[in-house]
């Protein structure tokens, strides 16, 4: 057959030649995340008699995602019936509070690996394409992945996205990102799947690469997914819970739109509200004023992302004006921090640090916004609701976001560099 | 299964899961029942009676896959007719057996308050002030039988000498 990545990883766990698209297949998973499971287990307790969930080693729990510790009695309650669950339905993996964003921590802790099926209840699951995983959400029907350890997908057509090229300095891939989803659009990929490839990927870490798979949900994408290379192999060695076999694409796949970018001419990207793929050019919004500033989320809780932020903090202090927050993605990149000195350089700078979590993004824990106020982050999403009434969320890279700290306003982060 | 007829309300394009049941309300049923797409239309929460419909453009119910659509069946929303749905809203909510049908061409003529009937199993429906009758696109098959089961719970009772997971009673 001549398929393309998600037609390949579906054809061989549905045990087929090929696939065809548009077709249901109901496939084994690999790997199911959630981060919240409570209305699940109730789910169970209404279906009755449930005994274990099909392969324990299998199901990931980050109840630590939302919360790195509960603000009320009610958010502890919650966790203690999530932890309960998962001792009594077999759940091998929690990752409790403070160890970071789910999505990280599967990647990070070799939970999926290439050619892997993974579905998780958090619409960014899609991150996980990033090392060649099939990865989509799905949130509800979850209840029955546990039961069954099956999911049923409806086969996506796929749209190629070539990145080429050396971007200029000041432009992280972030910006690479934001710009792909400013083309694609809110509902451009919806149903289908989302291939990336090129130079430009190839040069970047996997947590950058990640930035990519992840932000396909926001085009409406079942999955966001690359190929492979070496550095994904050398990345999976010691890491992947179990051995795999990759899956590459046909060299004559077909792809239903092939969008070709030239990164090297591209300028700092900003995502305004109240939409993630509503991006324009930085300089569009420069001068706009701040009331906060967030680095980190799970498109930017990275260790690149921090070391972006901390070349532009080095010696400067955030504006009296703004609250900076900056947050790693888990405890092994907040471990990285430390030895490479970074810690030391937003502490200086006058930012708060706290534990790995999801951060300010959805607004659960801490750091939640006034009436009127506005905010400039590297998290996914910015839509209205997410923040209370009558805020602003824009979304940008790691060099803005720590540029717009600092100015008081949002700014061209390369006028620091 | 019968149609049934009830009127419609109609939002815009590319409504997220935040507007219907936002962040942190998910616990909080008595406030996520005031707020549900109160961002779009503030007559909704209070207004909106059990047999509506909800007709809206592109994307429903794009976002964040939380379970948003429980909060419109609690409302009494019998079934979403749109241009298009966010995917795990839709896959969501279907699961819910809250039908969820996806229908090219609807928002230009529905407006607010229009009298509908729609048949979910055949896919159709008839706008009562014009008698015409649009054609839903086809629904994966998967979740038409969920669906005829009351939802994902129904469906797995009804199976469950399937599951090695669970007790046979």
């Amino acid at each position: 057959m001549n398929g393309t990545l998600v037609e390949k990883i579906l054809a061989k766990a549905a045990g087929k030649n090929k696939v065809n698209i548009g077709e249901i297949v109901i496939v084994p998973v690999d790997a199911l995340f959630m981060h919240s499971p409570s209305y699940k287990f109730k789910h169970f307790e209404k279906i009755g008699g449930v005994k274990s969930v099909w392969d324990g080693e299998r199901v990931i729990v980050a109840a630590g995602h939302h919360l790195f510790l509960p603000s009320n009695q009610e958010y502890a309650d919650a966790l203690t019936f999530v932890r309960e669950g998962c001792k009594r339905y077999g759940i091998k993996h929690l990752y409790d509070m403070g160890t970071g964003i789910g999505h990280y921590l599967m990647v990070e802790k070799g939970h999926v690996w290439p050619g892997a099926i993974a579905v998780g209840s958090d619409s960014h699951t899609t991150a996980y394409g990033c090392i060649g995983c099939l990865a989509s959400p799905m949130n509800f029907e979850t209840t029955e992945v546990m039961l069954s350890g099956k999911a049923w997908f409806k086969v996506p057509p796929t749209i190629l996205v070539k990145l080429e090229g050396i971007a200029k300095r000041g432009v992280s891939a972030r910006d690479v990102a934001q710009y792909v989803l400013s083309l694609v659009g809110p509902d451009g990929a919806l149903w289908q799947a989302v291939e990336y490839t090129g130079s430009y990927l190839s040069r970047l870490s996997i947590q950058q690469r990640m930035i990519f798979s992840l932000l396909t949900t926001e085009m409406g994408g079942m999955c966001g997914l690359m190929e492979p290379d070496e550095k994904v192999i050398a990345f999976m060695e010691g890491r992947s819970r179990r051995p795999f076999i990759p899956v590459y694409r046909d060299d004559k796949a077909s792809y239903i739109r092939t969008i070709e970018i030239d990164v090297s001419d591209l300028e700092p990207q900003v995502a305004v509200p109240p939409q993630p793929s509503n991006t324009k050019n930085l300089t569009e919004v420069v001068g706009t004023k701040i009331h906060q500033a967030y680095i980190g989320g799970c498109t930017g809780g990275g260790i690149d992302d921090m070391r972006m932020a901390a070349e532009i903090l080095r010696g400067r202090k955030v504006h009296p004006a703004v609250r900076l927050i900056i947050v790693p993605g888990t405890q092994a990149i907040f471990t990285q921090m430390l030895k490479e000195g970074l810690v030391e350089v937003f502490a200086a700078a006058g930012a708060m640090i706290t534990p790995p979590y999801c951060g300010p993004c959805q607004m659960i824990c801490v750091g939640h916004l006034g009436e009127g106020e506005t905010m400039i982050g590297t998290h996914p999403r910015n839509l209205p609701g997410r923040a209370g009434t009558n805020t602003k969320i824009y979304l940008a890279s790691p060099y803005a976001t720590a540029a717009a700290a600092v100015k008081g306003e949002i700014v061209d982060p390369r006028m620091y560099l | 299964m019968a149609s049934s007829r009830g009127k419609a309300w109609t939002f815009g394009d590319h409504i997220n899961t935040e507007a219907i049941l936002a962040s942190g309300k998910e616990e909080n049923w008595e406030a996520a029942q005031k707020t549900v797409l109160a961002y779009y239309d503030p007559e909704f929460p209070l207004k909106v009676q059990p047999g509506d419909f909800i007709v809206a453009g592109r994307n429903f119910g794009t976002s964040s896959g939380r379970p948003a659509g429980e909060i419109l069946k609690a409302k009494g929303i019998r079934a979403i007719i749109c241009e298009s749905a966010g995917m795990i809203f839709y896959r969501n909510t279907w699961n819910m057996a809250l039908p969820v049908l996806q229908c090219p061409g609807i928002l230009a003529k529905v407006k607010k308050g229009d009298e509908l009937e729609v048949d979910v199993e055949a896919g159709t429906i008839k706008i009562l002030k014009t008698g015409e009758v649009l054609q839903a696109e086809e629904t994966p098959w998967i979740l038409l039988e969920i669906y005829r089961k009351g939802g994902m719970l129904g469906y797995i009772k009804a199976r469950r000498h399937e599951y090695e997971t669970l007790e046979q009673f």
